[in-house]
């Protein structure tokens, strides 16, 4: 069996779903923040068999260089993102997601 | 090279803009004078360099900064196809006026860094100042009537905020707002102006072969405009005739007259001399103001030249402001009071001459009068501060004390009053010279009776002109030095250089300024700004406006002499000469006139504001802010709510792209 676009394609379509499910049901930060994570990866997955499959015309490693970029912004954003939940954690002492709601209006 | 003039108009307001940057007060006063003083060395570059190139078209440089076109073009209507440009244009006329207010302007603002220097608005004088040269030098580089306007109204704006520099003071306010609304009604006359033009030749303009460079013809360009009243007045534009030519030449003239504050609009000139800042006031009465109005006449001059009518009411309404002025400023004991009934005066005489068709004399004379009054002006404001009064009678002994200021004091009220050689000499013969003359450009004339009257008031002016300076001036220099309670006589000595140099520039100036305009020369003053046109004025009528000067204005200097030295008395005249020293009571006869009318309908409306206005705009932000309360209920704060409303809303708008492109919503146009 030949593996093409599609697949790539279908595969990115789970990832992004188990993403984003992980993203509505987990209660604790963290693992809202690993939810994201995986939704991002497939999307980057999405970007880079596109470019592979896609416009000829492109230079073969234009799609590569996006989702290398992506995974750096990607590794930055984490930092940030875990500074920001041990400081949560040490404020509150929880991280569930039940208990922090102060961005009520 | 005649690009120039965009550097002359914008370093002013290079100056306004940089002084905001320094910390100090004084570093920005100085950057200021700078950026004027650079204005002043590139306009009299550009002046040498059209004094060298007389013959030249007018040069005319635009930014179109907002296009109008409705698409099609329907000509007689109201709409046509219509550009807004402000721009610079550089003939004689706007040549000589740019070195003048950037010359004025700078000597101002030098004489200002030592006569402000204990304000505590010190930094706000000179950004104001900047920018009000910044708006005159636009005004009078003014390609069109639009930019001109837009830069009449800036001024307006730039001189409140200068007349209010010490607002704190009731009546520094009160002076700032009376002429603020005073001059309004002449805006609104250029406004009505515009209005009217546009109307009637906007279509007419724009069906012409337009201007080199141009997409289209510039309906308010001056020098289109130039070309094109013979033709309205000959009744070849569609829709107008000789009535809009009148009425265009009213709405201008009155215009002209409450910047110039000529009678009746005279009341805010001398509010403006008791309050203002000396500085202000000597911008404002020669180069700025006043200079506007008379610089609005002398651009629309073709259209004046096209409705002789309105020159001889022009004329007419420059001598009722020359005589009354005069001999109001003679009934006057307040030295800032006798200045400003005397502009009004010189002013009336610069509108007797363009009324006369003496154009050339009329510019000629704002020139001289621009250096005269700025020295009168300024050295009395250096003696009112030594003396510490505004009284004439209560100084004295000032040639002994104060040489440099008193001297500059005698050139100016020399130069003024036109006595012989001084600049103020060749100017005044010259309108003489003009009206005994009495022919238009275009080879029109006013009626003999008109003639007349305008002989014997530029007479009478003149006589009058030569007292009350030189009366002034033998009781302020002579004699000794006051003795009254209270009187510092250390007081009384040369102010710094700062404040005594440029006075004395200016006085140079006041002296030999006239020479540029000795008629009969091969290039004179006259001749350069009528643009090489054929001279005015033949040689027999300036010669005996000549001698026709010398010999009222050396009578007049006798008679004040006489004055002062008491072998003339003066009757007191009872009421009428109280009523003349309070300026005919123009200003109450205004005041009382705004109490009865305005002042009785503004509680009236202030009550519709409140109750109505005010209610239902209260109502209105209530009824937003319970709206806002009403949702804020909805805004849980939960992260888990907020994620999937997220996910929610993409998924949305994910399957409408989705359906959209694959065709399955009908309301959404398949593209291709």
């Amino acid at each position: 069996m030949d593996v093409g676009l599609d697949h790539f394609v279908g595969l990115s379509a789970v990832i992004f779903a188990v993403g984003a499910f992980g993203l509505l049901v987990r209660r604790n930060l963290i693992g809202v923040l690993m939810s994201a994570q995986v939704m991002v990866g497939a999307a980057t997955l999405a970007l880079a068999a596109f470019a592979h499959f896609g416009n000829r015309s492109l230079h073969p490693l234009s799609g590569a260089v996006f989702a290398f970029f992506v995974i750096v912004a990607g590794a930055a954003e984490v930092v940030v993102a875990i500074a920001l939940l041990l400081l949560v954690h040490r404020r509150r002492e929880t991280l569930h997601t039940d208990e922090l709601d102060d961005l009520r209006g | 090279m005649y690009n120039l003039a965009w550097a002359v108009v914008l370093l002013p307001l290079g100056g306004f803009i940089f002084a905001f940057l320094p910390e100090s007060p004084r570093r920005a006063a100085q950057v200021c004078v700078a950026f004027t003083g650079f204005a002043l060395v590139v306009s009299l570059v550009l002046l040498g360099y059209r004094l060298g190139h007389v013959h030249d078209n007018p040069y005319v440089s635009t930014i179109t900064f907002w296009t109008f076109d409705p698409g099609q073009k329907i000509q007689g209507g109201f709409i046509s196809d219509f550009h807004l440009q402000i721009g610079v244009a550089v003939d004689a006329l706007s040549a000589v006026m740019l070195a003048l207010v950037s010359f004025v302007s700078l000597m101002v603002q030098v004489y200002a860094t030592g006569f402000m220097r204990r304000d505590d608005g010190y930094t706000r004088h000179f950004t104001t100042l900047a920018l009000a040269t910044f708006a005159m030098l636009a005004l009078v580089a003014s390609p069109n009537l639009f930019a001109l306007w837009v830069f009449w109204e800036v001024l307006g704006g730039c001189f409140y905020l200068l007349v209010g520099h010490w607002w704190q003071r009731p009546e520094a306010a009160r002076a700032a707002r009376r002429m603020f609304l005073i001059t309004r009604v002449g805006d609104l006359a250029l406004l009505l102006a515009l209005v009217v033009l546009y109307d009637k030749l906007a279509a007419h303009v724009a069906s012409l072969p337009a201007a080199p460079g141009q997409p289209v013809n510039d309906p308010y360009n001056f020098f289109t405009l130039q070309r094109e009243w013979p033709a309205l007045m000959a009744g070849h534009v569609t829709g107008s005739g000789p009535r809009t030519a009148i009425l265009l030449a009213l709405l201008v003239l009155l215009a002209a007259l409450a910047k110039t504050a000529l009678v009746p609009f005279h009341t805010w000139l001398v509010g403006l001399f008791e309050e203002a800042p000396a500085p202000v006031v000597a911008l404002a009465s020669t180069v700025t103001m006043t200079a506007a109005g008379v610089y609005l006449v002398a651009r629309m001059y073709p259209l004046f030249l096209a409705a002789p009518h309105v020159m001889t009411v022009m004329a007419l309404l420059g001598a009722v402001a020359a005589v009354v002025g005069a001999v109001v400023a003679l009934a006057q004991t307040d030295i800032r009071r006798l200045l400003a009934w005397s502009t009004t005066s010189q002013m009336g005489l610069v509108f007797v001459a363009l009324g006369a068709g003496a154009y050339g004399a009329g510019i000629f004379q704002l020139v001289t009068h621009a250096f005269s009054k700025a020295v009168l002006v300024l050295a009395a404001a250096s003696l009112v501060s030594a003396y510490r009064t505004t009284e004439i009678a209560e100084m004295g002994g000032a040639w002994r004390h104060m040489r440099t200021t008193s001297r500059a004091l005698l050139v100016g009220a020399a130069g003024s009053a036109g006595i012989l050689l001084l600049s103020g000499f060749w100017s005044i013969s010259a309108i003489t010279g003009g009206v005994l003359h009495n022919t238009f450009p275009n080879h029109g004339h006013v009626g003999a009776v008109v003639q007349a009257i305008l002989v014997a008031a530029v007479a009478v002016t003149v006589v009058l002109g030569a007292i009350y300076p030189l009366r002034m001036f033998f009781t302020v220099a002579l004699g000794e030095l006051p003795r009254r309670r209270g009187f510092q006589p250390q007081r009384v000595r040369e102010p710094g250089r700062r404040m005594s140099a440029p006075v004395s520039i200016l006085a140079v100036l006041a002296a030999v300024g006239g020479l540029i305009g000795i008629p009969q020369v091969r290039v004179t003053f006259a001749h350069f700004v009528v643009a090489g046109a054929a001279p005015q004025g033949d040689s027999a009528s300036s010669y005996i406006g000549l001698a026709i000067t010398a010999g009222l204005a050396l009578a007049g200097a006798a008679v004040a002499w006489l004055l002062h030295a008491g072998q003339l008395k003066v009757p007191s005249f009872g009421r009428l000469g109280a009523a003349l020293a309070g300026g005919l009571h123009v200003d109450r006869a205004y005041d009382l006139a705004v109490e009865n009318t305005v002042a009785r309908v503004a509680p009236l409306l202030d009550r519709v504001d409140r109750e109505v206005s005010s209610r239902v705009v209260d109502q209105l932000a209530g009824g937003v802010t319970g709206a806002a309360d009403a949702g804020r209920r909805w805004q849980l704060g939960r992260i888990d709510v907020l994620t999937l409303s997220a996910v929610a809303g993409s998924a949305v708008v994910a399957g409408a792209v989705v359906l959209g492109a694959t065709g399955h919503l009908p309301w959404v146009g398949a593209t291709r």
